[in-house]
């Protein structure tokens, strides 16, 4: 009887070890997150929020222009602009580093901005432009600076489909962070969507061109919005394909480890969006500083 | 395998002749006393050592090996001593694996040891070991040399005999790979019980009854692995995948059953696509035997059944599992090697039957015919895509596109007390793509091959053999690069100076290939010794790309060209 009970307690232990995944089998939850998942309460009066980004260069004379468009955004429209300044590769001059002058030897260029640009062509157009929600006008996502007011005056004006809450939590000591993003549908929307979160930097202080400046370079100029890194992969974690409905929520979490000798904490903010895949279009979008 | 326990024989003799003379029961205590402490165990083992030397022959599409000199070798040593054993295996692949064996066996160690003592019904095994539950579907670690195939397990065994006809197994561990370790952890337990040997009343009416069930689980971290329909995301993993089976032996009189059904859990893998469809074997095999008559019947379902100890592996690295080839395994060189069929563990269906019949002595007269019919063939599952993660559904009894197929009649006779021949008639169907893995294109290839061998002992202990095989096949026009094209012939002559010495020559020709440049000749000659139980060879000429399998497992063996030398010994 003795061995009996052993045998069933050791079959007990084995069958233990299975891990049943079930469909859509992909990564919802907290990837790499030690942290526990924190509750989050739905807002009572969430507003539409828009995601714009700007591809600019250090060494785009011009581009000052679209930040100052920015600018006026964010006052214009407060708590509803989430921005993001992109550095490609593919600008080419524009953001390529100078090793030997002592200006503009800083490189801001990052993989996840290179890609977002080959997506949606807006180097290839001329900078400064820009992607305002990634909604095409005619057809074209890539919209100039002098249009952004305009086009974000209308879609702010339609009630949030979506709301996103951010809870960032950095780790001092090992310069970890760790951001849960909730998501809530206040609408049933059809299509598929995916959710997107990236490290942004304000006030970073560095080299840029700017044409409408005495001498045209400018040695402390404040660099806003800098994308850094990737959260989520590049296009996101998949939410739903097919149809979301009212009241249904998603609550993810990314980490990552700080590159301490190039992003300040103090200045970081962890931005995150959600977009339907089928037509690349951003649904909402918000942004969480992560030192308050 | 002889044991070598010389001194303690000697101290064994010396102490039996001193203390013969003395009767005792003091000195007869100290008598056994002694032997005891000078009982050393014993030491017995084998040892095995291939080299090659390489020649140029770009004809023959053999890779230039700038080392020219290959070698692999090992040797087995086991220490036994009553109840306790342990043993160790040293393995050398220098200064690279013989062209055929997977690379990264490059270097020399001792990758095998272990020690293992029992008590009573309890064997314990520390350190490196093989195993099989049931047929293998779900776990089965073995060696099989000449595939360079070893996944034997690294860890700790329990086997238990509570009572007669009662055995459980618990083993826990890693795979080996290469000169470390595989990724996942294994846990594994079986248990069997044997009716017929707990009530005697069973074996009185030839009644075998054995019932079996088995659980195998591996774990393996997590890592990020993107969804192959959509990179950006990441697949959710099953870090623990565990597999179970259960089995069936009966046997009444002269007919025996014997199957097999495990089950699988969701695991994503490289060599399924990671999808995350479970998996699912069954086997059955059923056979009658009287004097003169034996007759198997044998089928399985093979339902993504790849089950290793790292999602990421492919080949035969890390397998964990065993699935049986319902395929007559040939021993004739154009029927076993030239279109060999590769066990799809991830998909197939498979029927086998298999009779053998040796003619009454008042038909046979002197010397019975002994005649083999055989038929095996297997297809492919019948499945519909899904067009997500999970992969696809199936229609259970449902045959897909055919894989392979065998018919073949095999006939033995001796003729004289000199003299006796041995024929081969096969048709084989074979869709090479989907057997080897080179997409769904159809790559069907039927043939018809033709055995003769003829042995002639012309003096006691000296015999001459000969060998004629032919492959008669189209030839396939749109694969003009490949050296495996078109018919074939074959012809071996062997002089044997039993059990001493041997001599051959063999020559394969594919006379049939579309390419005349590949109508190539591999001839080969060999020498042999044997001596007690160590058998020397060396042989020189051309071998031809192809594919070895043994029991349905495989390894592509690239052309080469140069002097074996082979040593096999045992002591």
């Amino acid at each position: 009887m003795k061995k009996l009970i052993i045998a069933t307690f050791i079959s007990v232990i084995f069958m233990t070890s299975c891990d049943y995944v079930d469909a859509p089998y992909i990564q919802m939850g907290a990837n790499g997150c030690t942290i526990t998942e924190p509750t989050f309460t739905p807002r009572t009066n969430p507003v539409r929020k828009i995601l714009v980004e700007d591809m600019t260069g250090h060494r785009c004379g011009n581009c000052p222009r679209a930040a100052e468009k920015m600018l006026d955004l964010y006052s214009n429209y407060p708590g509803q602009i989430v921005g993001v300044s992109l550095h490609s590769e593919l600008s080419g001059y524009f953001t390529a580093p100078l090793a030997d002058t002592g200006k503009f030897s800083y490189d801001f260029r990052t993989a996840l901005a290179k890609a977002i640009d080959q997506k949606f062509g807006v180097s290839a157009v001329g900078l400064p432009n820009g992607l305002v929600n990634r909604k095409k006008v005619s057809g074209n996502p890539v919209i100039s600076h002098t249009q952004w007011a305009n086009e974000a005056s209308q879609i702010l004006a339609a009630p949030p489909d979506m709301d996103i809450q951010i809870k960032p939590f950095f780790n001092a000591s090992d310069s970890s962070l760790c951001a849960y993003v909730y998501v809530e549908c206040l609408n049933n929307l059809s299509g598929s969507f995916k959710l997107a979160c990236y490290l942004v930097e304000d006030e970073f202080i560095n080299w840029q061109k700017d044409y409408a400046y005495p001498g045209e370079n400018i040695q402390f100029y404040h660099h806003e919005h800098v994308l850094r890194a990737p959260l989520s992969t590049t296009w996101g974690t998949l939410l739903a394909d097919g149809q979301v409905n009212t009241g249904q929520t998603f609550v993810n979490g990314y980490s990552i480890t700080f590159d301490l000798a190039r992003w300040n904490p103090d200045h970081c903010k962890v931005i995150a969006f959600v977009y339907n895949e089928n037509t690349d279009e951003v649904i909402q979008a918000e942004e969480q500083k992560i030192i308050p | 395998m002889k044991k070598i326990s010389l001194l303690a024989c000697f101290i064994f003799t010396l102490s039996s002749i001193v203390f013969s003379q003395n009767d005792s029961t003091d000195t007869k205590r100290k008598k056994d006393k002694k032997d005891k402490e000078f009982n050393w165990g014993s030491i017995h083992g084998n040892f095995g050592f291939d080299a090659q030397y390489y020649n140029n022959d770009s004809l023959i599409g053999a890779p230039n090996v700038p080392d020219k000199f290959r070698a692999n070798g090992f040797l087995n040593l086991v220490y036994t001593n009553g109840n306790f054993s342990a043993g160790l295996r040293y393995e050398m692949y220098l200064p690279k694996p013989l062209l055929g064996f997977d690379s990264r066996f490059e270097g020399q160690g001792v990758p095998f040891r272990y020690a293992s003592y029992r008590i009573g019904g309890l064997e314990v095994t520390a350190g490196s070991f093989y195993e099989q539950f049931g047929n293998g579907l779900i776990l089965r670690f073995y060696e099989e040399r000449a595939l360079g195939f070893d996944n034997f397990l690294d860890g700790f065994r329990a086997k238990y005999t509570p009572y007669k006809g009662i055995n459980l197994t618990g083993l826990v561990g890693k795979q080996r790979y290469f000169w470390g370790h595989g990724a996942a952890l294994i846990k594994g337990i079986d248990g069997e019980v044997n009716f017929s040997e707990i009530f005697s009343k069973l074996q009185d009416k030839k009644i075998k009854l054995i019932l079996g069930g088995s659980f195998v689980s591996k774990y393996q971290d997590d890592q990020e692995i993107p969804n192959p329909d959509n990179p950006s995301q990441l697949l959710k993993l099953p870090l623990n995948v565990g597999s179970w089976a259960g089995r069936l032996t009966f046997g009444i009189g002269r007919f025996q059953l014997n199957s097999e059904f495990a089950y699988k859990i969701n695991d994503p893998n490289r060599t399924n696509q990671y999808i995350y469809r479970p998996g699912s074997a069954f086997y059955l095999s059923a056979s009658y035997a009287q004097k003169g008559l034996g007759i198997t019947v044998q089928a399985k379902r093979v339902e993504n059944f790849d089950f290793r100890s790292d999602r990421n592996e492919t080949g035969n690295a890390l397998l964990m599992n065993f699935i049986p080839m319902l395929n007559k395994q040939h021993t004739y060189m154009l029927a076993a090697t030239v279109y060999p069929y590769a066990v799809q563990t991830n998909g197939e269906l498979g029927l086998q039957a298999d009779i053998n019949y040796t003619t009454p002595k008042w038909l046979a007269k002197k010397y019975p015919t002994q005649i083999n019919l055989n038929f095996s063939m297997v297809n492919a599952l019948d499945t519909n895509l899904t067009g997500d993660r999970y992969g696809y559904t199936t229609n259970v009894f449902g045959f897909g596109r055919r894989l392979y197929m065998d018919a073949n009649i095999e006939i033995s006779q001796k003729v004289s007390k000199s003299v006796k021949f041995n024929l081969m008639y096969m048709y084989m169907f074979i869709d090479r793509n989907l057997v080897q893995g080179f997409g769904y294109t159809p790559r069907e290839i039927h043939s018809h091959i033709v055995v003769a061998d003829v042995s002639y002992k012309f003096k006691p202990k000296h015999t001459l053999r000969f060998e004629f095989q032919t492959l008669q096949t189209k030839q396939e026009l749109d694969h003009l690069d490949d050296r495996v094209n078109g018919s074939w012939v074959m012809g071996l002559i062997e002089y044997t100076f039993a059990p001493y010495l041997f001599v051959s020559i063999m020559d394969q020709w594919n006379y049939g290939n579309p390419t005349e440049d590949y109508r190539i000749h591999y001839i080969t000659g060999t020498v042999g010794y044997n001596f007690k139980s160590t058998r020397i060879s060396l042989s020189y000429g051309r071998q031809r790309e192809g594919i070895v399998c043994i029991g349905g497992v495989c390894r592509q063996v690239p052309a080469s060209n140069g002097l074996t030398l082979s040593i096999m010994s045992s002591f």
